[in-house]
């Protein structure tokens, strides 16, 4: 839209100037380009509200008295000048004080020296540079780079919402150009590491504008963005600057009196000039002085032809700006628009939408994009509402787009505004009552409305620190009774998507109906505000029902119980098995291996049978006994091979699935090398001494043509043979196989116990049996 | 254009506070309840019946696959007063949301691979479990994995979701495959999202429902076309597989924020939405069709498509056409009011349609955890849009009851806005590009049960809604639902 001054009207305007100029020959600067103000970059504005913005931006009255303005951002200060000597490097700070407008294109900072020819400029330029740097002066060695610092910063710098009004950078931190961006200018040449680390960690006390807002960095995070921005800079020594020179500082001094500087910057010296006042806003006349094209003019902001109309049209209106009006001017100015819609003003940029992004993206939209501010002084009390643009307190931990702080002069100004603009018709709140047993059944209906037999609220909203589903939306303990009116809360249970159309909140009350009849005589009235008590009770409420899931237990009667649903320790293609004398075992199906085998109590499924079914079964019994992850069965190219690490699929192994006996119990089918493998596990009673039930594991192979495999049976700290045909392993499982069936070797994750199993072209078996260890066997 | 629509529900509180809209409730229950009744259906109290699949068995009975990995047969659904026998086939599987059933086995669709299931010993319980096919990974619970019933050709279509809404962290993810009676899997398309079931169009061509989320605007129901790419770019990494090299190759990547109309020009494996399910208007999150197939025993909708929307507990109607060689359609709203989410849809024999879900897990308007409804026509005919296609100049409309000539002849009474979405990698998207076509002229059937309407300003890749509230039958009713939204893809020449 506001382009950038293209070729031929910068040729017009050279010559204009020739034509006007009595001394063209010493004009050596190009006309600089128009003020960008960042906010005036979005579409859709009206002219007098951009002449309103442009005027407070550009600090016009700063020198020009108006009446009764009350917005804080009329007349926006310039940057504090105490400590510019430590932000800005030396040579920097002289060239842009010479030429701002050509050094920082776009910059607001007016040119006052229009009528000094180049070297007139430079010498201003380096005065006032020596007088900034008398109050205090950078001394900074180079740093050494770090790039995994600098790859944060880049994440951050693209997440927090810099790049909300910031361009986009790539890696290596060069800008993207965007339309609309306010620009950087060239940032390694102003900053050093540490400067520009202090500046984001505290922009305010540099600029007070609030113009950049702090995004409460923390102290590693403005390390990494500044590391970002500056890229090698940081490490190249600078040359030595010229050491401040008395005389110029007095020469600066008297510059920057005559300049008034201070009408726009705080500079703590007591000798500074006082300042006669300019011509009062109204009596201005549009077409000169700062405004025109004067050559001599005082200021020169090199207004573009339609920035001059718009602030003519701010000039005509004297009145002060109603609430509407300042709140516009507010939004548009510092920028919330770039994250924030509201009614009746444009659009967030759909060019930036990558600049807002979630934690949680099952939350959609919500998750991502910051709320709207449509009706905002009518949602949230006064007291947040001052909270959170002063202190940038924020109740949406899925945001990464940081709310920034404004401080509390813009919470000020801003917040009564809103409350007193913004209203929705009111409803009524039915009263918590004072009645003891009428007081406990409103509470209860509101808890009955939370839990899962009622509107089941917890299914996707925490609720004072607990979740019961897996989404996580706003906690409703922590952020309605502190946070929401009553009015607003009543208005978005009964109509969610008005308030809110990027809402996943389903309708409750669909055509002023509650879903819920049986509840509270279905009253919608009664309803809402028992869900309004209820929730505003604050933590020490009684929790609803379904926040904590109820276990779900499987219980093995006289048939076995199979689930094929992820189970602790074996994975998301687990197979539990529980068996009619209490033994149980899972079987991992995607490595071919058997995992685990306990002795009790069976299976809890309630982590995958509740909510989205986002947790995993747990084996119960007791003692479990863990068995090495696959591939279980491998040939190997000699006896003491390493055993693979490879999955099943890279040794073409595959799994063929299972045949279920009268009892219910599964023989496993799987492929390994060719052969085809029929595993089967079945419960087998104790034999005294032994009090606890075994398992017996059948394993035959058939092939087409002989082969050698290995099964890895177990692998532990300690392996040892008790008897011929005993092992014990570890401390909990003892295998009994035949004799010189097994045999025991040293691996790298442990003692192995695998089998040597030769098939012939046809079956062979092998029979193992998996015992608890028992005290006196 | 976003702060259209929040302009207009921020316009609509002032003025009109209690007024009925779409996308809350149809508000048409109890209409619709004259002509279509829900019955409950009664099951054993200790039975979590969570739907989420169901498959019609040639003997009349219905298999039912749940999300907590049962196979249940239900005999007795068609009884005037439902009061099903319920065995228990199989359990022990993971989520099965796909099922059907071929020459005297099942195949069970669950997260982890296609299952085929068989009763060797005739005692009503399967006994063998066959792994057909596993060729995808599966390693976070959301990775949903969505099985059609069996093809003529003896082929099940497994539609993949992917790993979140926005990346393939397993094998395979966001893709489509024909998996062959004899266990082979063939790559049919990559870009799926994350679906909500797959099967046949009326004309025998598979179809899956995709969600609304990042590079969906909305819900929509696509065709999957061999060599097709549906929309969602994270499943590009697919085409490295050795299993999907024939394909040759990813497609170009779409730009976002873009229109799909623009990207498809550009892409051309990119294939079109057939169906567009407007947000919050036709469902939130729609599942599963079945097509009606009981020649008139369901009313006057032969052959149409029906399903289900798992939050809003609904079921809708879909017809698609074939224009142009590109699949394109409309869906209408048709029965609201249900107990739950609905995951799955099925006609019995009887030709009275079941649906079943759960409510767990994700925001649904039904409040039971789990239900069993049966949908049964009452066998008076409603006053509805029966079906549009498109023609060269416009569109056909076709009614279940002949129409009010005088109104029905004007053509101020056919009301017409068209808009689509934004195709991108963020979630969802609002309508945009909003037209206004106008009906230049009508031709009415001589049943009166058509009509033919030119129509100035189509706009190819628009959801062209309808706002026929205007018209009555000849006998003076109001149509029971007023909208239908076709989505133009192609003009037929």
């Amino acid at each position: 839209m506001r382009t950038a001054p293209s070729t031929i009207p910068f040729l017009a305007a050279a010559l204009l100037l020739g034509c006007a100029d009595p001394e063209p020959a010493r004009r050596a600067l190009p006309p600089a380009a128009a003020p960008t103000v960042a906010g005036l970059e979005r579409a859709g504005l009206a002219a007098s509200l951009r002449g309103a913005v442009l005027q407070d931006e550009l600090g016009c009255t700063a020198c020009h008295a108006e009446d009764a303005t009350a917005t804080p951002s009329a007349g926006a200060r310039g940057p504090r000048l105490a400590e510019v000597g430590r932000r800005l490097q030396p040579a920097y700070l002289a060239r842009f004080l010479a030429a701002p407008r050509h050094v920082e294109p776009g910059t607001p900072m007016p040119d006052l020296l229009g009528s000094r020819d180049e070297e007139g400029r430079r010498a201003a330029g380096d005065s006032l540079a020596h007088y900034l740097r008398s109050f205090g002066e950078q001394a900074e060695e180079p740093t050494a780079l770090d790039a995994s610092a600098a790859e944060r910063g880049r994440e951050l710098f693209h997440a927090i919402g810099c790049a909300a009004c910031h361009a986009p950078r790539d890696a290596p931190g060069a800008e993207l150009p965007l339309a609309g961006s306010t620009p950087l200018g060239p940032l390694p040449e102003k900053y050093t590491l540490s400067s520009l680390r202090a500046f984001l960690e505290a922009p305010h006390e540099a600029r007070p504008s609030g113009r950049m807002p702090s995004l409460a960095l923390a102290p590693g995070e403005a390390d990494d963005l500044a590391r970002f921005l500056l890229g090698a800079a940081i490490a190249v020594p600078r040359a030595a600057s010229e050491p401040v020179d008395p005389q110029r500082v007095r020469e600066g001094r008297a510059l920057f009196a005559e300049l008034r500087c201070a009408a726009c910057h705080e500079l703590p010296d007591p000798e500074r000039t006082d300042l006669a006042p300019a011509a009062p806003l109204a009596k201005l006349d549009a077409t000169r002085g700062c405004l025109g094209d004067e050559a001599r003019a005082f200021a020169r902001y090199a207004l573009s032809a339609e920035q001059r109309a718009e602030l003519s049209l701010a000039l005509r209106t004297s009145e002060p700006p109603s609430d509407a009006s300042a709140i516009e001017r507010t939004l548009v100015a510092r920028q919330c628009l770039a994250c924030h819609e509201r009614e009746g003003l444009p659009a967030r940029d759909e060019a930036r939408e990558r600049a807002f992004q979630t934690s949680d993206p099952t939350l959609g939209e919500e998750g991502r994009v910051p709320p709207a501010l449509t009706q905002v002084g009518a949602k949230l009390q006064p007291r947040w509402l001052r909270e959170v643009i002063a202190h940038g307190t924020s109740t949406r931990p899925y945001l990464r787009t940081r709310m920034p702080a404004f401080g509390t002069a813009l919470a000020e100004h801003l917040s009564p505004r809103l409350e007193r603009v913004d209203a929705l018709p009111p409803l009524e709140l039915l009263p918590l009552p004072e009645d003891d047993a009428a007081k406990r059944a409103m509470l209860d209906l509101g808890r009955d409305l939370v839990g899962d037999r009622g509107m089941s609220c917890i299914t996707c909203h925490t609720f004072a620190g607990e979740k019961a589903g897996s989404l996580a939306a706003l906690d409703l303990v922590e952020t309605t009774g502190q946070r929401l009116q009553p009015n607003w809360f009543l208005h978005y249970l009964r109509e969610p998507l008005r308030l809110r159309p990027n809402t996943l909140m389903p309708q409750f009350f669909p055509g002023g109906i509650s879903t819920r009849p049986e509840l509270g005589g279905g009253d919608v009235q009664r309803q809402t505000s028992a869900l309004w008590h209820y929730l505003a009770e604050g933590r020490n409420v009684r929790k609803p029902s379904g926040l904590r899931r109820p276990p779900i237990e499987l219980a093995v009667g006289s048939e076995a119980v199979l689930l094929r649903r992820s189970v602790q320790n074996t994975g998301k293609r687990g197979i539990s098995v529980g068996l009619p004398l209490g033994v149980h075992y899972a079987f991992d199906a995607e490595r071919l291996a058997l995992r685990q085998i306990w002795w009790g109590r069976f299976l809890e499924a309630s982590g995958v049978f509740t909510s989205q079914g986002s947790g995993e079964a747990r084996p119960l019994g007791e003692p479990r006994v863990l068995l090495p992850e696959g591939p279980a069965i491998a040939e190997l190219a000699s006896p003491e091979s390493a055993w693979p690490s490879a999955t099943r699929r890279e040794l073409g192994q595959r799994w063929l699935g299972y045949e279920l006996d009268a009892a219910q119990r599964p023989t496993f089918r799987y492929v390994c090398a060719e052969v085809e493998v029929a595993d089967a596990l079945l419960d087998r009673g104790a034999a005294p001494p032994a009090t606890k039930p075994s398992l017996q594991r059948t394993l035959r192979f058939t092939s087409t043509a002989p082969r050698t495999l290995q099964l890895l049976v177990a692998r532990a700290e300690r392996i040892e043979e008790s008897t011929a045909e005993l092992w014990k392993i570890g401390s909990d499982l003892r295998v009994r196989a035949k004799p010189g069936a097994l045999r025991v070797r040293d691996g790298a994750g442990g003692r192995e116990l695998l089998a040597t199993i030769e098939v012939p072209a046809g079956t062979t078996e092998l029979v193992l049996e998996y015992l608890a260890a028992e005290e006196g066997r | 254009m976003r702060t259209h629509t929040a302009l207009c529900l921020l316009g609509a509180l002032a003025s009109a506070l209690p007024a009925q809209e779409l996308g809350e409730r149809w508000g048409t229950a109890h209409a619709e309840s004259e002509f279509y009744r829900i019955v409950d259906v009664p099951l054993p109290s200790e039975l979590a019946l969570e739907v989420g699949s169901m498959c019609a068995l040639p003997d009349g009975r219905v298999a039912l696959g749940t999300r907590r990995g049962e196979i249940l047969i239900a005999s007795g659904l068609d009884l005037p007063q439902p009061r099903p026998q319920i065995t228990r086939f199989a359990s022990g599987l993971d989520e099965v949301l796909g099922l059907g059933f071929h020459d005297g086995a099942f195949y069970a669709t669950q997260q982890t691979e296609l299952t085929r299931l068989t009763d060797r010993d005739g005692d009503g319980r399967a006994d063998r479990f066959e792994n057909l096919c596993d060729a995808w990974g599966f390693e976070h619970y959301h990775e949903f994995a969505w099985g059609s019933p069996v093809f003529p050709n003896g082929s099940v279509y497994v539609v993949l979701g992917l790993s979140d809404s926005y990346s393939m962290k397993a094998r395979f993810r966001g893709w489509a495959f024909e998996i062959r009676a004899d266990g082979s899997a063939l790559p049919i398309a990559s870009g799926i999202r994350s679906a909500g079931g797959v099967a046949w169009n009326e004309h025998g061509v598979p179809f899956y429902v995709e969600s609304q989320g990042p590079w969906n605007g909305s819900c929509s129901l696509k065709h999957l076309r061999t060599g097709g790419f549906v929309g969602h770019p994270a499943s590009f990494p697919g085409y490295e597989d050795p299993l999907a090299r024939s394909l040759g190759g990813a497609p170009a990547k779409p730009n976002s924020p873009s229109r799909l109309r623009t990207e498809s020009e550009r892409i051309p494996e990119l294939v079109p939405y057939s169906v567009v399910f407007p947000y919050r208007k036709m469902g939130q999150s729609i599942t599963t069709f079945r097509i009606d197939e009981s020649k008139g025993r369901f009313g006057p909708f032969a052959g149409q498509l029906f399903l289900g929307d798992y939050s809003l507990s609904l079921v809708m109607r879909a017809t698609t056409e074939l224009v142009d060689g590109v699949w394109q359609g409309a869906c209408y709203p048709f029965r609201e009011g249900f107990g739950t989410g609905i995951l799955a849809v099925e006609f019995t024999r009887a030709g009275q349609l079941l649906a079943g879900g759960t409510n767990r897990g994700w925001p649904v308007r039904g409040n039971r955890h789990f239900v069993l409804e049966r949908l049964e026509w009452t066998g008076k005919t409603p006053f509805e849009i029966e079906r549009i296609t498109a023609r060269p100049d416009g569109f056909l409309v076709r009614f279940t009851r002949p129409v009010d000539r005088a109104i029905a002849g004007e053509a101020s009474s056919y009301r017409l806005q068209t808009y689509t979405h934004i195709y991108q990698e963020h979630y969802g998207s609002p309508e945009v590009d909003h037209t206004t076509p106008r009906v230049v002229r009508v031709q009415l059937a001589e049943d009166g049960r058509s009509a033919e309407l030119v129509v100035l300003g189509l706009v190819l890749g628009h959801v062209h809604e309808f706002d026929l509230g205007a018209l009555r039958a000849a006998d003076g009713a109001a149509l029971v639902h007023s909208q239908a939204y076709y989505t133009l893809n192609r003009l037929p020449r």
